[in-house]
C-alpha cells in the first residue's frame, strides 16, 4: 500500500531510491513493521491422514474399480491439512468482506482435498466433483448442516457459511471421506508453508488466541499479544 | 420380517457357543496384533426396535403380533494384512443372543496385477444389488426386500411341500428364494473393465439354501450334496449413478440324506434351483432408486411332477427431503405356478394337491427416516402385507420403529 502511494514510475526512474526505500521498509529492520504473528510447525514427516483414508478405501466391500482410480494418491502437502488461526479475546471484532472468488473442498481419488479448509464467516465454498463415480457431501455440525446429494464429475454445488465454528462434512457414500471447514470470525488465519513456516501480517494489535490446527483436531492454543509493529514469535510442535 | 430367527444365515447355536466364543476371541486377538500396526478396522451397527404386527396367522405377523422390542448387533472386523490382502468379517447378533457368523473371507486383491480379486471362505455371495442394504444404517426400511425374507412352503432338509396345511403353508417353513443376507462359503472371483465389473462364484449351497441353513437337520456349513452351486454376475455401469445387471444361479439346493425320497426314484442333486434376475440401480441428486425382477425354477418335474417357479419384483425408491430426512417407499411382490402334486400334508402320508404350490404376496412399505447424528438413525417403517389365493388374507401389516447406531 505504502509502495503504491509513493507511485511506481516515481521510484523506477530512481534505482537506488527505490531500493533503499525497500529496505527500510522490510520488517526485519524494524521501521515499518507489520504487527502480526509467525512461526513455524513441526508434524510428523509421514503423512497419517493420507494412509489412513488409503487403507480404509481399500477395506470398502461396495464399490467397484478401488484399483483402477487412475494415478497414485498424493499425500496431503502441509498446507492441505494444518492451519494456524486468530481468535480476538476482546470485544467484538469488526465486519469482513468475505473474498468474492470461491474457496474449493475438491472430491478428488475418493478423498477430500484439502484436509482443512479454512474460510472467513460469510464466505461461500465450492464442492466439485473430480471423480467418476458419486459422491454426496453433507453436514450436520451446527454453523451448517448439509445435504449435497450426488451430482457427476465437473460438476459442483455451493454451499455459503454465515455462522463462525467448525463443520465437519462427510461423504454418504464412502464413510470414511472426511473433511473439516473451519469457518472464522477474522481473516488472521494462513496454512503452512511446506516447511512449516508461517505468517500472519497486519493484525491489529489487541489480546488473541492463537490456535494450531492439524488433521481432525485443534493441537494447541494459546494466548498472544500483538502489539503495534511488532511482530511475535510462536512455534507449534506437534 | 419373519417370526423365524434368520435360519437363512450361518448360526451357532446353543451347540456353538463356544466356537463362537473362540471366533470372537480369535476376533479380538487378531485386533491386538493388527492394531497395533494400524492395520485392523473394527466397527459395528447396533439396532434397537419396537415391533408391533397385527395378529394374524401370518409369516409376517412377528411375534404373532405381540408388541415386541428387539435388537440387532453386527460386528465388522476386516484388516489389511498388506495392500492386496485382506481379512473381512461380519458376525451378527440378534435379541436371542446366537452369534451370526455371516462373513468370514480372505481378499487377495488385484492378483497379479491384472485387477481381478479373489475371496475364499464364507462370502458374499453375487447375486443382485442388495449391496449394503443389507445392514440397518444403510437400510431405510426394517427387513430385506421380499425375496429375501418370504419363507417358502418348500423345504431343503426333507424335500417336502406343505402347500396344502395351511399352519405350513402361510407360517412359513421351508426355504426362501435368496436366502437373507446371501452368504456361503466358497470362493468368488471378480474384477472389472471399462464399464463392466463382473463376478463368478462357486459355493457349497445355493441361493435359496446355503450350506450353512439351518433348518431340518441342522447346519454343518460343509456341502451337502454332490456339486456344486455356481453364480454369475455382469453390471454396467453407463453413466455416473446408472448401474444395470444380471445374475445367474444355478445348482443343487437339497440336502442329501433328508428324511424322505423327493419322489420318482430322483437324486436329491439332480433338483437344481435355476434362478436369473435383472437389477436397476440409479442415483441422482437426493434420489435414489433400487429396481430388481427375477425368475426362479426349482427342477421338481421328474420327482414330483410339476416344477416349482417363483417370478418376483422390488421397486424401492428414498429421497432425502431435508438434510437429516429421509423418505423411503418399497413395493414387492412374489407369484407362484400352480402345481399338481403327490406330497406330504403335514403328517406322514402323501396327499395329491393341485393349486400354486405357495401364496401369492405383494408388500408395500414405507418409511420416514431421521439422522440425530452422522452414525445414528431413527426410523419408522409401516409394511403393508397381502396374500393372496387364499381363503381369506391374514392380517399382518407391521409397525416398527427402529434407533441404528454405527460407531
Amino acid at each position: 500500500m505504502l509502495i503504491a502511494q509513493a507511485g511506481w514510475a516515481n521510484l523506477h526512474s530512481r534505482p537506488f531510491i527505490f531500493l533503499a526505500a525497500c529496505l527500510l521498509l522490510l520488517p526485519e529492520y524494524g521501521l515499518l513493521a507489520q504487527s502480526g504473528v509467525r512461526g513455524r510447525v513441526v508434524v510428523p514427516a509421514n503423512d497419517e491422514f493420507a494412509e489412513e483414508l488409503l487403507r480404509e478405501r481399500s477395506l470398502t466391500r461396495y464399490e467397484m474399480h478401488l484399483h483402477t482410480t487412475g494415478d497414485p494418491v498424493q499425500p496431503y502437502r502441509l498446507s492441505e491439512k494444518a492451519v494456524i488461526y486468530l481468535e480476538s479475546t476482546e470485544a467484538a471484532s469488526a465486519a469482513y468482506d468475505p473474498p468474492a472468488l470461491h474457496p474449493q473442498l475438491n472430491q478428488s481419488q475418493m478423498l477430500f482435498r484439502p484436509l482443512v479448509l479454512p474460510v472467513l464467516v460469510g464466505t461461500t465454498v465450492d464442492f466439485p466433483n473430480n471423480d467418476d463415480l458419486f459422491h454426496n457431501v453433507f453436514s450436520y455440525s451446527q454453523p451448517k448442516e448439509f445435504d449435497l446429494g450426488r451430482y457427476p464429475r465437473g460438476h459442483r454445488r455451493s454451499v455459503h457459511f454465515d455462522h463462525p465454528g467448525v463443520v465437519n462434512v462427510y461423504c454418504d457414500i464412502h464413510s470414511y471421506m472426511y473433511a473439516t471447514i473451519l469457518v472464522l470470525e477474522n481473516p488472521y488465519f494462513v496454512v503452512p508453508e511446506d516447511d512449516g513456516g508461517y505468517n500472519i501480517d497486519h493484525v491489529p494489535p489487541g489480546a488473541y488466541r492463537i490456535t494450531f490446527w492439524y488433521g481432525r483436531k485443534k493441537v494447541s492454543e494459546r494466548p498472544v499479544l500483538i502489539e503495534e509493529g511488532k511482530t511475535t514469535v510462536v512455534n507449534f510442535d506437534y | 420380517m419373519t417370526t423365524k430367527n434368520t435360519p437363512g444365515l450361518p448360526s451357532l447355536g446353543a451347540e456353538g457357543i463356544s466356537l463362537a466364543r473362540l471366533v470372537v476371541l480369535g476376533l479380538a486377538t487378531l485386533s491386538f496384533v493388527t492394531a497395533a500396526a494400524g492395520q485392523l478396522r473394527l466397527s459395528e451397527q447396533a439396532s434397537a426396535a419396537f415391533i408391533k404386527a397385527d395378529g394374524g396367522y401370518s409369516q409376517y405377523a412377528v411375534n404373532r403380533g405381540r408388541a415386541t422390542f428387539a435388537w440387532r448387533l453386527d460386528l465388522f472386523a476386516d484388516a489389511a494384512i498388506n495392500g492386496n490382502i485382506f481379512f473381512l468379517s461380519n458376525l451378527r447378533m440378534l435379541q436371542d443372543q446366537i452369534i451370526h457368523v455371516d462373513l468370514f473371507a480372505i481378499k487377495f486383491a488385484d492378483l497379479a496385477s491384472t485387477g481381478l480379486n479373489l475371496e475364499a471362505g464364507e462370502i458374499e455371495l453375487p447375486f443382485g444389488n442388495l449391496g449394503e442394504r443389507r445392514f440397518p444404517k444403510s437400510n431405510p426400511f426394517y427387513g430385506l426386500p421380499l425375496t429375501h425374507e418370504h419363507v417358502t412352503t418348500l423345504r431343503s432338509s426333507d424335500y417336502s411341500l406343505w402347500p396344502s396345511t395351511s399352519y405350513y403353508a402361510i407360517a412359513g417353513d421351508g426355504v426362501r428364494i435368496l436366502d437373507q443376507g446371501l452368504y456361503d462359503l466358497g470362493v468368488k472371483l471378480y474384477g472389472g473393465a471399462g464399464m463392466f465389473d463382473f463376478w463368478i462364484a462357486l459355493m457349497n449351497g445355493m441361493v435359496s439354501a446355503t450350506s450353512t441353513y439351518s433348518t431340518g437337520y441342522g447346519s454343518s456349513g460343509l456341502n451337502t450334496n454332490s456339486r456344486l452351486g455356481m453364480i454369475g454376475r455382469l453390471a454396467m455401469t453407463p453413466l455416473t449413478g446408472v448401474t444395470l445387471g444380471g445374475s445367474y444361479a444355478t445348482g443343487p439346493f437339497l440336502k442329501e440324506g433328508g428324511a424322505y425320497s423327493p419322489g420318482g426314484g430322483v437324486d436329491p442333486s439332480e433338483i437344481d434351483q435355476h434362478i436369473v434376475e435383472a437389477d436397476l440401480d440409479f442415483s441422482l441428486e437426493h434420489a435414489a432408486l433400487y429396481a430388481e425382477v427375477f425368475y426362479n425354477v426349482w427342477t421338481f418335474k421328474e420327482a414330483i411332477g410339476s416344477d416349482l417357479n417363483a417370478f418376483g419384483y422390488s421397486v424401492e425408491g428414498r429421497y432425502t427431503l431435508l438434510p437429516r430426512f429421509l423418505i423411503a417407499l418399497r413395493a414387492g411382490g412374489l407369484r407362484f405356478n400352480d402345481v399338481s402334486v403327490d406330497t406330504y400334508n403335514g403328517g406322514y402320508f402323501i396327499q395329491h394337491y393341485e393349486g400354486p404350490w405357495d401364496h401369492d404376496v405383494f408388500r408395500l412399505e414405507g418409511a420416514l427416516g431421521y439422522r440425530l447424528d452422522r452414525s445414528a438413525l431413527l426410523k419408522i417403517v409401516y409394511e403393508w402385507n397381502r396374500t393372496f389365493r387364499v381363503p381369506e388374507d391374514p392380517a399382518d401389516n407391521v409397525l416398527v420403529m427402529q434407533a441404528v447406531v454405527g460407531f
